[in-house]
């Protein structure tokens, strides 16, 4: 099955999308629970919206906002949506109702979709947002059960998608950075599709491929887990919150449902393979796991590879502007390493620079700013021209003018071409005058066996400088494991005095944090990723824990 | 009685500060956001302590709707 069956003739993601359901349309798309749909079952919903929003004079350049949980209500929003040649603005369902009133305003939307736990707040938000003209609640109009099929699926589908040129909007995610506002990222029907087609070139899913959807559809990583499932004609079964959060239940049946391609930030996989069971054993079917969205400690990746022995595991890197950008193969890690895996080579869709403080491109093996070109970027940042100018810059080689977007990561190529992370530039502080990377100290706590998870935050000190704290969560600490429960005082091992000891023997002196708090669990944002903001906050607050 | 031992525990370890002052039985509480991963795996390690039933391993999604479902799954398990 090549990549090029798929792409014949279709230039926006949602004729694509359209072709594989009318090729399919008995195939199973979508599961939730205990239930499932087909690819008719679940288009004829988003046909359903789509309509409803055709009658409402909405379609190209217009954007809907989708503030519900993760279901197939939520999924019909969002087809219906690109069947209707629209965006869709997903907004974190947990997200306090101002922060969900700001970024449906900020970029105008036309219309809203809410379900039950969010309507109480519709009222108001309806007469908060000028350009909001119509609204989807759970249960009604189209999204309510669809009354029995008239139409043959076939003419029905004919309709659609509404033509849109393929550097119209698909949808806009709402990345908050490590402070101030949200900002949303524009992507075009063409940087979905090319990540969309590297994908189907490099992990070559098949129709009957199971995948899950672990990321929340605000996360870039749901364009995988939707549309490469969608785009072939495999089945994916959306992930509630609560399923997600009971690692040793979700460990169990995700062998029981038989997923053979899994994606989700590293967490997700460390927390199942501590507190379930996770292996070929249990994981027969298991063929990919993608992981990104943060660095995958290496001690708990190498327990990984050995648990999957028959699964092709892949450290996926890149921002919400660029989507997946460089990817590395993980093969056998060996017990001496402590260092992270690479980022690995650049996808094949793509370009990369790795540029200087001058802005010229340096020698293999100095380290630099990653930059990155191609049909995956994002066109703009909403509403914001000045930072998309700064983000957004020439190809400073001559004879090049295309776009590159600066990833705002510090990286360096091996001898073997691969990409070795340094860390983000905001990420590299100066502490009494020497120059730290963080992530150098929480690989350096990882080595330590009682750490289950670490981050390091740097503090603001008056004379310009930073001090240091670190937060790990000891192995062992989160119930179902081990028999610990948590607020237990701290495991043999894993006190302040054994880390500060244990680091000393991996990092200069002026790299040993000033003080290391012992949690159960970091906190996390809506996207699984260690919240660092929270702990910045937790460390700045005077008498804080 | 299990469903207020509960809603006591909840108040006043995880919605403390939340200005809210009521748990009903049948409150949705993961699903609303109003208890988080960590407040879940406090919830999951006081009912370990508490009625010595570890929900995290034979429990599913669906125990942890509200204080009633938990007090079942406990009943259950127990």
């Amino acid at each position: 099955m090549s990549a090029r069956s798929h792409s014949a003739g279709s230039q926006t993601l949602s004729a694509r999308l359209v072709a594989t359901a009318a090729a399919h349309p008995g195939r199973l798309a979508v599961l939730v629970g205990n239930d499932g749909w087909t690819y008719e079952e679940t288009y004829r919903g988003a046909i359903a919206v789509a309509e409803r929003l055709r009658a409402a004079g909405i379609g190209p350049g217009h954007r809907i906002a989708i503030w519900m949980e993760k279901s197939q209500l939520s999924l019909r929003v969002l087809l219906g949506t690109l069947l209707a040649g629209a965006a869709y603005v997903p907004i974190d369902a947990k997200m306090p109702f101002r922060r969900a009133q700001f970024i449906a305003t900020d970029c105008g939307v036309s219309a809203l979709a809410v379900d039950t736990l969010r309507m109480e707040h519709l009222e108001e938000i309806r007469s908060e947002i000028p350009t909001l003209r119509l609204c989807f609640e759970e249960g009604k109009g189209a999204l309510a059960a669809l009354p029995p099929a008239e139409e043959e699926f076939a003419d029905l589908l004919a309709g659609y998608p509404i033509a849109v040129d393929p550097e119209e909007p698909a949808y806009i995610l709402y990345t908050s950075g490590s402070t101030g506002r949200p900002k949303g990222v524009v992507l075009s029907h063409r940087a979905a599709l090319s990540f969309v087609d590297w994908c189907i070139a490099t992990f070559e899913p098949e129709a009957d491929d199971r995948m899950t959807s672990h990321a929340p559809f605000h996360f870039d990583l749901s364009t995988f887990d939707l549309f490469v499932t969608l785009t072939v004609g495999a089945s994916v079964r959306l992930l509630r919150s609560t399923e997600v959060m009971l690692a040793p239940w979700l460990a169990k049946k995700v062998g029981e449902w038989g997923i053979t391609m899994w994606y989700s930030v590293p967490s997700a996989l460390v927390s199942m393979m501590e507190q379930g069971q996770l292996s070929a054993a249990t994981w027969p079917s298991a063929r990919v796991v993608l992981f990104a969205g943060e660095v995958f400690p290496t001690p708990p990746l190498r327990s990984l590879r050995r648990a999957l022995p028959q699964a092709r595991l892949f450290n996926l890197y890149g921002p919400t502007e660029t989507n997946v950008c460089t990817y590395f193969e993980v093969k056998e890690i060996p017990d001496a390493q402590t260092r992270p895996i690479p980022i690995g080579i650049v996808c094949e869709n793509l370009h990369g620079l790795i540029l200087g403080d001058d802005g010229q491109p340096v020698e293999r093996g100095t380290e630099g700013d990653l930059w990155i070109g191609g049909p995956n970027l994002l066109t703009r940042y909403w509403g914001d021209e000045e930072l998309t100018r700064k983000r957004l810059l020439a190809d400073p080689r001559p004879g090049r003018g295309d776009l590159l977007y600066n990833t705002g990561d510090r990286v360096r190529e091996e001898e073997d071409g691969n990409l070795t992370f340094l860390g983000r530039r905001d990420h590299m502080v100066k502490v009494r005058g020497y120059r730290v990377e963080l992530g150098e100290i929480e690989s350096a706590l990882h080595a330590h066996p009682a750490v289950a998870e670490a981050a390091v935050v740097a503090l603001p000190e008056p004379d310009a400088g930073y001090r240091l704290e670190a937060y790990i969560a000891q192995r062992g600490a989160t119930p179902g494991s081990s028999g610990v429960t948590p607020g237990d005082s701290a495991a043999p091992g894993a006190d302040d005095a054994a880390l500060r000891l244990h680091l000393k023997e991996y990092v200069p002196l002026y790299m040993v944090p000033e003080k290391i708090h012992i949690l159960n669990a970091l906190p996390r944002t809506s996207t699984g990723k260690i919240d660092r903001v929270s702990l910045t906050e937790r460390s700045t607050n005077v008498g804080g824990p | 009685m299990i469903e207020n031992e509960l809603r006591q525990f909840i108040l006043e370890n995880l919605l403390e500060g939340s200005g809210q002052a009521e748990v009903a039985d049948d409150e949705a509480l993961v699903a609303t956001g109003r208890i988080d991963s960590l407040g879940l795996i406090k919830l999951i390690g006081h009912i370990q302590q508490q009625y010595r039933v570890d929900l995290m391993a034979s429990g599913g999604p669906d125990d942890f709707e509200s204080i009633s479902s938990m007090a079942a799954a406990i009943r259950r398990h127990g």
